[in-house]
């Protein structure tokens, strides 16, 4: 059974606290095999997907960063305690932030936590360069 | 009473009865308020001038500080002890500072970590054709000879350079990435989709332009772009992030794609 590590960190909903995402990110993913493409498209990806669960967001309070890793690589889960209706909805799922997402990482998809909360979810296995 | 507006370094005085005086008719007189901006703009623009040199025009600095000092002006409360040029300045110097964390950039990049910046920048070409593929942090931190937490603290640094230096080398490779790209591009047409969802990409720079079309549409990676356009990996991902925060910054929730969803990848 992989042991899973877990780091998490929750910030207020402003803008100016995302930096402190992308860098959380980068340094976890630093701790894995993983190139430093993949690394630098992560940290684009937590930043465009924790800037898309802000802009919709109604009510929210926090946005929180989990980065769960294993043998299998990386699970980067961005959430909000927002009440989002209809999450994910077709205006996030065709806008130009959900195609940067997806085109940085293939495994990316919009779900609600185990809490019911929205939430952007980002897989990454280390060495997958397949794209090389 | 007289206050130093510009601070020590100035010589413009302002009086601080005349300011009262225009707070006092600010609810009436729209003109109390402009008269307080221009009494002030001596002190905007000296405590913006303390902010250059990190990669903003001094004219943006001005705009920053401007809207410190407007923000100032709404708040203030003439009714408080504290001096209006004192309250201003403090107002002012942390929308500065705001505007700067905002952007996600340090203030002062240690020269120890800009050093080993340079260092990894120059290893990158090496390594990646050796590898096969970009390295991983460890794999940098080997051949380096330093722990992995500076490679990363060197390439977060290598981040937050200015904005400025994006059309200066910033490597000895000498040369600027529009050198390499020529007459460009046709990476217009096939951004066009994007750019129907996202107007501002029409007003990108051709390289930062080429630079998406080729991530996003060709799938080349960061390393495989900056070898192509001939710049380091830390410069695509440079132009990378600061072209994705300029899209998004141009993009209000209203304005993304109504349209039909493309489904779950």
């Amino acid at each position: 059974m992989p042991d899973t590590n877990t780091v998490t960190v929750t910030v207020p909903p402003h803008p100016e606290f995302l930096h402190i995402l992308r860098q959380l990110a980068g340094g976890v993913s630093a701790t894995l095999p993983l190139t430093i493409d993949d690394i630098d498209d992560l940290k684009l990806a937590v930043d465009e997907a924790a800037s898309s669960i802000l802009t919709r967001l109604q009510g929210s309070s926090e946005i929180t960063l989990a980065l769960d890793t294993d043998d299998d690589g990386l699970r980067a889960t961005i959430s909000s305690d927002a009440s989002i209706d209809r999450w994910p909805g077709a205006e996030l799922l065709g806008s130009l932030a959900w195609k940067v997402i997806a085109g940085l990482i293939p495994e990316a998809s919009a779900e609600r936590d185990g809490n019911g909360r929205p939430a952007i979810v980002l897989r990454m296995h280390p060495l997958t360069s397949d794209r090389r | 009473m007289t206050v130093g507006a510009t601070g020590s370094s100035g010589s413009t005085k302002v009086d601080d009865a005349t300011v009262l005086e225009l707070f006092d008719r600010i609810e009436d007189d729209p003109t109390a308020r402009e008269s307080i901006v221009v009494l002030f703009q001596p002190l905007t623009e000296y405590l913006a001038r303390r902010f250059t040199g990190r990669g903003e025009a001094l004219d943006d600095l001005i705009q920053v500080a401007n809207v410190g000092l407007l923000g100032a002006i709404d708040r203030f409360d003439p009714e408080r002890e504290v001096q209006f040029s004192t309250y201003a300045a403090a107002t002012i110097v942390g929308e500065l500072k705001r505007h700067f964390r905002d952007k996600g950039w340090t203030i002062r990049v240690p020269r120890r970590l800009q050093e080993l910046g340079l260092r990894v920048n120059r290893l990158l070409p090496a390594i990646s054709q050796e590898l096969g593929r970009s390295p991983t942090v460890t794999e940098l931190a080997v051949r380096l000879e330093v722990d992995e937490e500076e490679v990363v603290d060197a390439m977060e640094a290598a981040q937050v350079y200015s904005t400025m230096s994006l059309d200066a080398p910033i490597n000895d490779e000498g040369g600027t990435a529009l050198d390499a790209l020529g007459e460009l591009d046709p990476s217009m047409e096939r951004l066009d989709e994007w750019a129907s969802i996202a107007p501002a990409i029409r007003e990108l720079p051709p390289r930062e332009r080429h630079v998406l079309y080729l991530r996003f549409f060709r799938g080349l990676t960061q390393s495989e772009i900056a070898e192509q356009i001939g710049v380091s990996q830390m410069h695509v991902s440079r132009i990378l992030a600061q072209t994705l925060r300029l899209l998004r910054g141009s993009l209000g929730p209203e304005q993304v794609s109504q349209e039909g969803a493309q489904g779950s990848p």
